[in-house]
């Protein structure tokens, strides 16, 4: 049932995918970003208590979410590359880290940026803002651990465990708004029933949430070729497709 | 859907909020755009690796030939000799 994956454990096969889907990403993020942020930036409505600091939403709610999908994305990756001992898979993983944590940084600036006006604060040490800060630390700890190995399927092993142990942070960060008591306000659109929100406010941000979604897709497709390439660039394929690259 | 701002200074202003959604929004991108650098940049370094590695192995090669001719140069040489010496 599954074979038809099979071909794409071989790093040539898997190379050639991510170029063929890579423009189609880039493409389509690039819209989803400029039509989301036109939308809401300029045609969303000024919210009731908050005025139009509450544009910083647009940012910040899709990159919050999207810095615990990658962290699953990137588990997932780390669990098929231990228990089935794929490479291309823990090349998966590494790719998708930075990206994650990019997305982990720019929640937590844009959070601190929202902060400072309607909570007086940049930053407390409240349950939500501090477990999204283990999640950029764990991010971070999962890079330099396969960095810090010569041998590669070393380090992704030992990554793959680290970002496994850390799936623990990503219902923490989910429930901590309603564990504990804090600043942060509770689930705005993640929620079983209605979302809480005008839906000429919510429609910018579901396209804004689709953008976020292809643009780690797309630079996570990037970095893969990347990693593909680095490892194997004593092989036939890669240097052929280096050279070639290089001419053009 | 209508614009929101009376005005383009109004819309820079954001009832007030400029500051902070600018620096937001600014920084976000500013983030993602070194990522997206980054991505770019580490494969033209490794079109760099893969054209120095290639040079190396020419320039091994052609070291090898040259010994080799020079190799084969002194053995015809001495032979060269030893055939003196019989004669």
């Amino acid at each position: 049932m599954w074979k038809w994956l099979h071909p794409y454990a071989k790093s040539e096969s898997t190379y050639k995918l991510c170029q063929t889907l890579l423009p189609w990403f880039s493409i389509s993020a690039a819209i989803t970003l400029v039509i989301g942020l036109i939308l809401g930036l300029m045609f969303a409505p000024a919210d009731y208590q908050q005025g139009d600091s509450f544009r910083i939403i647009y940012i910040h709610v899709p990159s919050a979410i999207t810095s615990m999908s990658a962290y699953a994305a990137m588990a997932v990756a780390a669990l098929i590359g231990l228990v089935w001992q794929i490479r291309t898979a823990y090349m998966a993983m590494i790719a998708i880290a930075p990206v994650g944590a990019m997305m982990t940084f720019i929640a937590l600036f844009t959070g601190a940026a929202w902060g400072k006006p309607m909570w007086g604060t940049w930053w407390v040490w409240d349950a939500r803002l501090t477990s999204e800060l283990v999640l950029l630390f764990l991010y971070l700890g999962v890079i330099s651990l396969y960095k810090s190995f010569d041998d590669k399927v070393q380090a992704g092993k030992a990554a793959g465990v680290m970002s496994l142990v850390g799936v623990i942070n990503l219902p923490i960060i989910h429930f901590s708004v309603e564990w504990w008591n804090t600043l942060h306000q509770g689930a705005t659109i993640s929620k079983f029933d209605k979302p809480s929100i005008a839906p000429e406010m919510f429609w910018p941000l579901m396209v804004n949430l689709l953008a976020a979604v292809l643009l780690i897709g797309a630079i996570t497709l990037k970095r893969l070729q990347n990693e593909l390439l680095r490892r194997e660039i004593h092989r036939p394929w890669a240097v052929k497709t280096l050279l070639k690259e290089g001419k053009s | 859907m209508t614009f929101q701002f009376d005005s383009w200074q109004a819309f820079w202003d954001m009832g007030g909020y400029g500051f902070y959604v600018w620096l937001a929004f600014g920084v976000s991108f500013v983030a993602v755009l070194l990522v997206v650098y980054e991505s770019i940049w580490a494969k033209k370094q490794l079109i760099k690796a893969v054209n120095a590695q290639m040079a190396r192995k020419k320039r091994i090669k052609q070291n090898k030939q040259k010994k080799a001719a020079a190799i084969a140069e002194q053995e015809s040489q001495s032979n060269s000799e030893k055939e003196g010496e019989l004669s």
